[in-house]
């Protein structure tokens, strides 16, 4: 018995030193020269070549993604949607607000100075001053006025009617006499808060003197504050309060 | 005895052997690679190469493609950005202008009221209350409010026995104007020589003026409605305009 496991064993032994032999053969066969190793070296350094073009590759993918995270979508119809209900509020304040023309009924005034030959009224008195045209402008309001110009300046809130030596400054312009009044609204209302007795400019013209004449007009034109105004109006100190 | 150290040493000698076969083949296969000869590897690497360089460029354009993309995107979106911006001024600039919004700023506040020894009548002296914003105006401030009622395009001071109705709130002294706008320019507006402020001092009001950093003034509250003044078209008004 020992001596078959002894034999198997020297089987074993004589089969691996013929595949050693066959392995140092084939090594011997395969001829690795020189020019073999020049060969390989230059694969070699072709496989490093091609390795980094991989990774070239792979960082141009990279960088793709990384751009179309960055691409931010452009929504036409958000920022179309957005602009349009920004201009029709715009739109809509600018009427409230005097910035555009209006068309209506409505009256036509003029007012200038006294022509009474009265020597008690005192010739100040005979004038018309820039509070009597304040003053005209409130009553129209409290007539409803929608609209109201003069001497195709335009009446808004910020508007100023002040003195300036003869002539009054209104919106910046100087204005002189004969002041023409348009204002649009109900053109009866307006009408009575100019003529009827006891209104301001009745008395401007039965106690002294001036020269009031208004008409009824079914179809005024009042034009908006003019371009330059609106485009170089700034607002510089108030700001909306949240 | 000598037979165990026989087989000991057969043992170590096919250990031997088995590694020198494996180092060997290794060997070969770590200098050759796998089954593929030279030229083999030469050809796949050339094949991988060109395709990785056709696979390069067309990434290279296609990252190319989605910068120059990124770019008009960003130039929109900037162009698109300031144009809201524009329009969020003029939207701005109508709101504080309607007096439907609260704002705040520098400004001043004028207390008026009447000198205990001086009778004084506030409905026979409103249009001294409309000259003073009148001349607020021409100071150029932004914003006005009588007693926390918002003066607008439309607000009416109306004299009703001894007091005013403001926005159709019923007003008397003191009063309290406050106005958003340059201290300097309200000052000189109001102040100079037989100015609105001497003259109401002169018939019996004592006025006081004070200089805020910031000061609030209220919204109008309520609606207008035009039922008179119709708005002309934007394309109307550009006809009108040739």
């Amino acid at each position: 018995m020992v001596f078959i496991r002894f034999k198997s064993f020297n089987i074993l032994i004589f089969i691996l030193t013929i595949f050693v032999s066959a392995a140092v053969v084939h090594g011997t066969n395969v001829k690795i020269d020189e020019n073999t190793i020049y060969l390989l070296e230059k694969i070699n350094n072709f496989e490093i070549v091609v390795k980094n073009e991989r990774v070239n590759v792979e960082n141009l993918k990279h960088e793709i993604e990384v751009e179309k995270g960055k691409m931010v979508s452009v929504n036409e119809s958000e920022y179309f949607d957005t602009i349009i209900e920004m201009n029709k509020n715009i739109q809509e304040l600018k009427h409230y607000n005097g910035f555009t023309d209006v068309r209506g009924p409505g009256i036509i005034m003029r007012v200038s100075d006294s022509v009474s030959e009265d020597e008690t009224i005192d010739i100040m008195d005979k004038i018309v001053h820039d509070v009597d045209i304040t003053v005209l402008i409130n009553d129209l309001k409290s007539a409803g006025a929608e609209a109201i110009i003069i001497n195709g300046k335009r009446i808004i809130n910020i508007s100023e009617v002040v003195c300036a030596g003869p002539l009054l400054k209104i919106n910046g312009d100087s204005v002189s006499a004969p002041f023409l009044i348009s204002a649009i609204g109900d053109p009866e209302a307006l009408y009575n808060a100019v003529n009827e007795e006891g209104t301001y400019a009745y008395e401007l013209k039965n106690v002294w003197g001036m020269e009031v004449a208004t008409m009824k007009s079914y179809n005024l034109f009042i034009s908006k504050l003019p371009k330059f105004f609106e485009e170089n109006y700034e607002i510089q100190y108030a700001e909306i309060a949240e | 005895m000598n037979k165990i150290w026989n087989k000991a040493l057969l043992f170590i000698i096919s250990i031997a052997l088995g590694i020198i076969f494996m180092t060997q083949y290794n060997t070969v296969q770590n200098v050759l690679g796998t089954d593929k000869t030279i030229n083999e590897k030469t050809s796949d690497l050339n094949d991988e190469m060109t395709k990785l360089n056709i696979e390069k460029n067309q990434l290279r354009d296609e990252l190319d493609r989605l910068k120059a993309e990124a770019e008009v995107n960003d130039a929109l979106l900037k162009e698109r950005e300031e144009e809201i911006q524009r329009i969020e001024e003029e939207l701005n600039k109508q709101k504080i202008l309607s007096g439907h919004y609260d704002v705040k700023g520098k400004g001043v506040v004028i207390t008026i009221d009447a000198d205990p020894n001086a009778y004084i009548n506030l409905a026979y002296s409103h249009q001294y209350i409309l000259a003073l914003i009148s001349y607020l105006n021409n100071a150029g401030v932004e914003a006005i409010s009588i007693n926390g009622q918002r003066y607008t395009n439309y607000t009416e001071i109306v004299p009703v026995l001894d007091h005013i109705n403001v926005n159709g709130v019923a007003l008397v002294l003191p009063l309290e104007i406050k106005a958003i706008g340059n201290e300097r320019t309200i000052e000189a507006s109001l102040n100079f020589v037989g100015g609105i402020v001497s003259q109401m001092t002169q018939i019996g009001f004592v006025i006081e003026t004070e200089y805020k950093d910031e000061i609030q003034i209220n919204k109008f509250v309520g609606d207008k409605e035009f039922i008179y003044a119709t708005p002309i078209e934007p394309i109307e008004d550009e006809l009108l305009e040739q």
